[in-house]
C-alpha cells in the first residue's frame, strides 16, 4: 500500500440496500467485513473512512465507523449504484474497499471505473448468501425480489435452478471482466462462513497485498 | 328449468380443483432473493407488479369458473321448459322357443325376463326403452325410443316362437338403433352364446335359462290319399335319462277313436311314429307336457293334392297330345274340365297349344327342322328342367321360340320362358324320342308343379319355424292371413309371393276377401330349441362401456341458435382466459 500511495487513506464503501439482508448471515458478514477493513487500515497507520450508500448515507471516520455500523439497518430498495450516487462522494484514496453481493441490475463497466477513481488500488469483496449461490429447490414458490417487491410465481425445477446458475455465473463474469480492466481484485465469499475462515481463506489475497 | 342429462351437472366438480388451484397459489409462501432478474428468462419476463397479478389472476379465475358453468349448462342440457327424454335402454330379447321353458320356480324364462327388463329400466331411470327380438330376422318389439310402460306393454304380449338362430344380427340391430357404437345393449336369452359367436364389445349377455330334460316331437307329416292320412311323426328325448313317451293322435272332430303309440326313447335317441287314418280332418299330435310344452302338441292338416285342370288347346296335333296326356296320367291328380266348368269354378287350368298359340305351354316347331342329340345346354337350377336327363334323347325343334332361353343346343333355343311363365318347348315330337324317355314325364311334370303354384291358395300346408310363407294370389283380390289369437299378415301383390315367416306357430287362415279359402300350419318344431340341456346361467359383461362423453353426446341435443349461443359464448370465454394469461406471461 506504502508503496502506491497517493494518500494515505482507506475508503471501505458498503453496499446498505435490502439484498445485503436477504439473510442474517449475509448482513452480519458484510458488516464484519466492512469493520475489518476500516481496522485493518487503522492498524496500517491509514486513515480510514466508511462510506454506507443504502436508504440513508453516511459516513464515518475511524472508530466512529464502529458505531455506524453496529447501528447500520439496510433498508436500500434502490440499486447500488444508485444509492452510491446520493451518498457523500469518494475521496482520492490509497486503498478502496467496495464491499457489495453486486446484485443489481446495471452495467458494471461505469460503475467499475467510477470507483476506481482516485484510488490507488480496488477490492470489491462480494458477499453471498448460500441461497443466492446455490438456492434450493423442488417445489413452487413465490420469488420476492428484496427491493422492487416485484413478484413472481416458478416451480423450482432442476432445470430453473440450472437456469439461474448460468445466469448468475454470466452476470458476474460481466463483473469480472469490468474489474479485470482496471486491475481491481474480486474476492467472492461466501456468507456462511465466519470471518476468521474467511481472513484464512478467501481474503488472503488481499491481507497479504495489505 | 330442466335438466335433459344429470350426469353432466357432474363437470360441476371442475370447479373445486379451480378454486382450490387459485387458494394454493395465493397462499404460496414467499421467497425474498437478492436478485429477482437471474429467475426470469425471456418468456417469462417481468410481470406488472403485484395489484395487477392479483387482479389479472382473479379475472382469469372468473373466466375459468363461467366456463366451466357454461359446458356444465352444455353438458347437462339444462333447459328452460317440458323435461326431454332422458336415457334409453336399448334390449334384446332371445325370440327362441326355447324362452317358454318353465323352470325350477315354475315361471317361463320369458316371464323371468319380462321381470328383469321392467326392473331395469327401474333401475336405470330409463324414460325410453327400445325392445328388439332376436331371430332369423330381427324384429323391433317396440320403439325405437318408446316410453318404457309402451314397452313393456309389448313386452308382456310378446311370445318367443322363433327357430334356431344367431343372435348377432340383433344386436347390431339394437347397437344402431341405440346411437351406434359405444352404446350399452343388454341382451336377455336361456343360455351360453353359440360357440364362435362374438357379440359386439358393448352388448351385456344375460341368461336366465335353467338346463332341463325335455321331450318333443320334431318332425311331423301328413299326406291324404283316398280318404286315408298317412302320418310320420318323430320324437326326440333330449332327456339325461331313458323314457317312455306316449304320443297321442286324434281327430279334431273325433270321428277317428284317439290312438296312442308308446315309444322307448334312451337319452338322446329319437323315434318314429307311422300311422294311417281313414279321416279328412285336421288330426291332433301331442306327448305330454313337460319343461316345453309347445313343442308336444301339433296340428296336421288335411294335405289332400288339389286337382289341376289341364285343357289343349286346337291345332295341337294328336302325337303330342296323346304324349302329353300318358306323362299326365302318370302324375295324378289331373282333371280335364269342359269350357264350362273352367269358366264357372274360375280355375286357372294349365293349358296346352301349338306354336304361336296363347297357352300356357306351346308345343312345337316351324320349319327348317334341325334334330340334335346333343350336347344341350341347360339353365340349371331351373324349375322347369329340374332333374330332367337328356342322354340319348333326339330333340327335334325348329326355330328359336320367344323369351328366355331355357335349353339350347348349338344356337337354337329349345325351351323358353317368358317373364309372365308362359313357356315354348321348340319340339316336333313326331320325329323325337324324347317322349319314349325318361326325361318326358318328368319334364311335364315339373311344368304342372309350375302350374300348381300359379293356383290361387298356399300350395304348402305345414312349415315349420322360420320358414317363408309361400303364397298365390289371384288378381282383384284382397289377401290376409289370419293366425291364432286374431293376429294378421296383409298379402300383398298378386301371383307367386314369398311372405316374411310367421311370428307364431299355430293354424293360420288365408282369407280371400274376407272369404277362407285355404289354410295352413306353422309346426312349432325345432330340434335345436328343444334341446334344453345345454342351457342355463350366464353372464358376459359388456367389454366396452359407454364413456361419459359418449353418455353425453348420445343423449339428442338439437342446435337450436340458443345452444349455439351458448357454445359460442363458451368459446369467447376460454379465448379471453387465453388472452389474459397470454399477457400476464409476456
Amino acid at each position: 500500500m506504502r508503496q502506491d500511495e497517493v494518500a494515505p487513506r482507506l475508503e471501505v464503501v458498503l453496499d446498505a440496500s435490502k439484498s445485503m439482508a436477504v439473510g442474517p448471515a449475509k448482513a452480519a458478514r458484510a458488516t464484519e467485513l466492512a469493520w475489518l477493513m476500516v481496522s485493518l487500515g487503522r492498524r496500517s497507520g491509514l486513515e480510514a473512512s466508511l462510506v454506507v450508500a443504502g436508504r440513508q448515507s453516511h459516513k464515518a471516520f475511524g472508530l466512529e465507523a464502529r458505531t455506524v455500523l453496529q447501528h447500520l439497518s439496510m433498508e436500500g430498495v434502490e440499486p447500488f449504484d444508485h444509492a452510491l450516487r446520493r451518498a457523500a462522494p469518494l475521496m482520492p484514496c490509497g486503498v478502496r474497499v467496495v464491499v457489495s453481493d453486486l446484485l443489481f441490475e446495471s452495467t458494471p463497466q461505469p460503475i467499475v471505473e467510477r470507483w476506481a477513481r482516485g484510488a490507488s488500488s480496488l477490492y470489491v469483496l462480494q458477499v453471498l448468501d448460500a441461497e443466492d449461490l446455490t438456492p434450493s429447490g423442488g417445489a413452487g414458490a413465490r420469488l420476492v425480489d428484496s427491493e422492487s417487491g416485484e413478484t413472481m410465481e416458478r416451480v423450482l425445477s432442476a432445470a430453473v435452478l440450472d437456469d439461474y446458475q448460468r445466469r448468475l455465473e454470466a452476470h458476474l463474469q460481466l463483473w469480472r471482466e469490468a474489474l479485470g480492466r482496471v486491475r481491481a481484485t474480486l474476492l467472492t465469499l461466501d456468507a456462511g462462513a465466519t470471518v476468521e475462515q474467511l481472513a484464512a481463506g478467501a481474503l488472503v489475497p488481499l491481507l497479504e497485498s495489505a | 328449468m330442466s335438466v335433459g342429462f344429470p350426469l353432466g351437472l357432474l363437470a360441476l366438480g371442475a370447479l373445486a380443483p379451480l378454486v382450490g388451484a387459485y387458494f394454493l397459489r395465493r397462499r404460496q409462501q414467499p421467497r425474498v432473493v437478492s436478485a429477482l432478474f437471474l429467475w426470469k428468462t425471456p418468456s417469462l419476463r417481468a410481470q406488472a407488479g403485484p395489484k395487477l397479478q392479483r387482479f389479472s389472476r382473479e379475472s382469469s379465475l372468473a373466466l375459468e369458473l363461467l366456463a366451466v358453468c357454461l359446458a356444465t349448462v352444455f353438458l347437462a342440457d339444462v333447459r328452460c321448459g317440458p323435461a326431454p327424454e332422458g336415457r334409453q335402454l336399448v334390449v334384446v330379447v332371445d325370440g327362441g322357443l326355447s324362452m317358454q321353458a318353465r323352470v325350477a320356480d315354475g315361471r317361463t324364462v320369458a316371464e323371468k325376463v319380462r321381470q328383469a327388463v321392467a326392473q331395469l329400466a327401474q333401475s336405470q331411470g330409463s324414460a325410453r326403452v327400445t325392445l328388439v327380438e332376436s331371430g332369423p330376422h330381427p324384429t323391433v318389439l317396440a320403439g325405437p325410443r318408446a316410453e318404457p310402460t309402451r314397452a313393456l306393454a309389448a313386452l308382456e304380449q310378446w311370445s318367443p316362437s322363433q327357430p334356431a338362430h344367431d343372435p348377432m344380427s340383433a344386436l347390431l340391430l339394437a347397437r344402431e338403433l341405440a346411437g351406434g357404437k359405444g352404446q350399452a345393449v343388454t341382451f336377455f336369452t336361456d343360455g351360453p352364446l353359440p360357440e364362435g359367436a362374438v357379440p359386439p364389445p358393448e352388448a351385456q349377455v344375460v341368461s336366465l335359462g335353467e338346463a332341463l330334460d325335455n321331450v318333443a316331437l320334431v318332425s311331423a307329416q301328413r299326406s291324404d290319399q283316398a280318404g286315408l292320412a298317412q302320418l310320420t311323426v318323430r320324437v326326440a328325448n333330449f332327456s339325461l335319462a331313458a323314457v317312455t313317451v306316449p304320443v297321442r293322435v286324434a281327430t279334431a272332430d273325433g270321428s277317428v277313436a284317439p290312438r296312442v303309440e308308446r315309444l322307448e326313447l334312451g337319452s338322446g335317441q329319437s323315434g318314429v311314429v307311422r300311422l294311417g287314418l281313414p279321416t279328412s280332418a285336421a288330426i291332433e299330435v301331442s306327448i305330454p307336457d313337460d319343461a316345453l310344452a309347445v313343442d308336444g302338441r301339433v296340428t296336421l292338416l288335411p294335405s289332400a293334392a288339389a286337382e289341376l285342370p289341364v285343357v289343349f288347346l286346337q291345332g295341337l296335333d294328336p302325337v303330342t297330345t296323346s304324349a302329353l296326356k300318358r306323362a299326365l296320367a302318370v302324375l295324378g291328380h289331373v282333371s280335364y274340365p269342359s269350357a264350362a266348368e273352367l269358366e264357372k269354378n274360375a280355375m286357372v287350368p294349365l293349358s296346352f297349344g301349338p306354336e304361336g298359340s296363347s297357352a300356357w305351354v306351346t308345343v312345337g316347331a316351324s320349319p327348317p327342322l334341325k334334330s340334335w342329340v346333343g350336347p344341350f345346354f341347360a339353365h340349371q337350377g331351373h324349375p322347369v328342367l329340374e332333374d330332367v336327363q337328356l342322354a340319348g334323347v333326339v330333340w327335334t325343334g325348329g326355330a328359336s321360340p320367344p323369351g328366355r332361353p331355357l335349353l339350347t343346343a348349338g344356337e337354337v333355343a329349345l325351351a323358353s320362358e317368358e317373364g309372365d311363365g308362359h313357356a315354348h318347348l321348340n319340339l316336333e315330337l313326331s320325329r323325337s324320342n324324347l317322349q319314349r324317355s325318361t326325361a318326358w314325364p318328368v319334364l311335364v311334370g315339373n311344368l304342372a308343379r309350375q302350374a300348381r303354384l300359379r293356383q290361387p291358395g298356399l300350395p304348402r300346408r305345414h312349415l315349420m319355424l322360420g320358414e317363408a310363407v309361400p303364397v298365390t294370389t289371384a288378381p282383384g283380390s284382397r289377401c290376409l292371413l289370419r293366425g291364432p289369437g286374431g293376429l294378421e299378415r296383409a298379402v300383398l301383390g298378386v301371383g307367386a309371393v314369398s311372405l316374411p315367416p310367421l311370428p307364431v306357430p299355430g293354424r293360420w287362415a288365408l282369407l280371400n276377401d274376407g272369404v277362407e279359402v285355404d289354410q295352413l300350419a306353422v309346426l312349432p318344431l325345432d330340434p335345436g330349441e328343444s334341446d334344453l340341456r345345454g342351457r342355463g346361467p350366464y353372464r358376459l359383461e359388456a367389454s366396452a362401456t359407454p364413456s361419459l362423453a359418449a353418455l353425453g353426446l348420445s343423449h339428442p341435443r338439437p342446435l337450436t341458435p340458443l345452444v349455439l349461443l351458448l357454445l359460442l359464448l363458451l368459446l369467447l370465454v376460454l379465448l379471453v382466459d387465453f388472452w389474459l394469461t397470454a399477457r400476464e406471461r409476456g
